[in-house]
């Protein structure tokens, strides 16, 4: 797999090797719902808790979240004390981290943790 | 774990060569120490074929410094992964009657942007297991981190989630920009991870 380009709304928008987009700048909602399509996935008010968590994480820090962080901000912000880990890779199939990374417009996470 | 480039014959663990080392051993490379098994006649290598001991490297500090394919006698681990086992091995050591065994990670040098960056990732994968952190700072390793914007900014997640205590020792309070949830103290050393039955690591 290479550099690519995803078509969205009549504009070319280069991803890297990872299918990340290069340019965080290119990213918008409208665009996430699309490379999501692109996955299978129709994202819902749950995906965007997390999308959105993951974001506001990387913005503030520079790097995701610990899959533990982003579970416990969604049972507080949701109310849902028993949403887990497998409720995580229920949403999002793949690495749920990484792929909201992806589908948040940032980088593939750059460590093994 | 091997974090920096050493000669073989000169790491030492808890003042014992690696002859001295009692067996099963297994080494986990990490940061610069990786360094050590990228050469083509690297002596890490008699090492590998010695049985009972297994040589682990971390694939994202390997593929950072680029240094193309990896030796087929050692293998890709993640610093969770070192977590993971060192726990076990308290585990079995009987170190959690009093709840988990601290970890203690003590700064004592100025460290590069990379240095201060993979010195996080060994505390946030140790935070992923829950494990309970003392990160202790002196005052030039502190401003060194001060210093590095990027790396102050990722450093403030440990405070604001609460996933160690941090406190730099030998400065004034009001000597450099006070972060919210650091303890300042004028003392050289407050706990004491490893006299606890914790693990020690020093920078």
């Amino acid at each position: 797999m290479g550099e690519s380009v995803f078509k969205h709304a009549g504009a070319a928008v280069s991803l890297d090797d990872d299918g990340h987009l290069i340019d965080p700048g290119d990213w918008s909602p409208s665009l996430a719902r699309a490379m999501a399509s692109q996955d299978g996935i129709e994202l819902t008010e749950l995906h965007w808790e997390v999308i959105e968590f993951v974001r506001d994480y990387h913005q503030r820090y520079g790097n995701p979240p610990l899959m533990r962080l982003l579970i416990a901000a969604i049972r507080k912000s949701l109310g849902r004390p028993e949403f887990s880990s497998r409720d995580l890779y229920r949403l999002f199939t793949e690495h749920p981290i990484r792929q909201a990374c992806r589908l948040g417009g940032y980088p593939k996470p750059d460590w093994c943790i | 774990m091997v974090r920096a480039k050493v000669p073989l014959n000169d790491l030492r663990h808890d003042g014992l060569s690696i002859d001295e080392l009692p067996r099963p051993l297994w080494l986990f490379f990490f940061g610069e120490g990786v360094e050590g098994l990228a050469a083509d006649n690297s002596p890490w290598r008699s090492l590998a074929e010695e049985e009972r001991v297994d040589l682990a490297y971390c694939t994202t500090a390997w593929e950072r410094r680029d240094y193309g394919s990896v030796p087929a006698w050692v293998e890709g681990s993640s610093l969770v992964q070192f977590w993971a086992i060192q726990l076990d091995l308290w585990r079995r050591e009987g170190r959690f009657e009093d709840g988990d065994p601290p970890l203690s990670i003590r700064f004592n040098a100025p460290r590069d942007a990379l240095g201060w960056k993979e010195s996080l990732e060994i505390i946030l994968a140790a935070a992923t297991l829950d494990l309970t952190m003392l990160i202790e700072f002196n005052g030039p390793a502190w401003k060194s981190l001060l210093d590095a914007p990027d790396q102050r900014r990722a450093w403030q997640q440990l405070l604001d989630f609460e996933l160690a205590t941090l406190t730099v020792h030998g400065l004034p309070a009001d000597a450099v920009e006070v972060r919210r949830g650091v303890a300042f103290a004028a003392s050289r050393r407050s706990g004491d991870a490893a006299s606890n039955g914790g693990l020690a690591l020093e920078f």
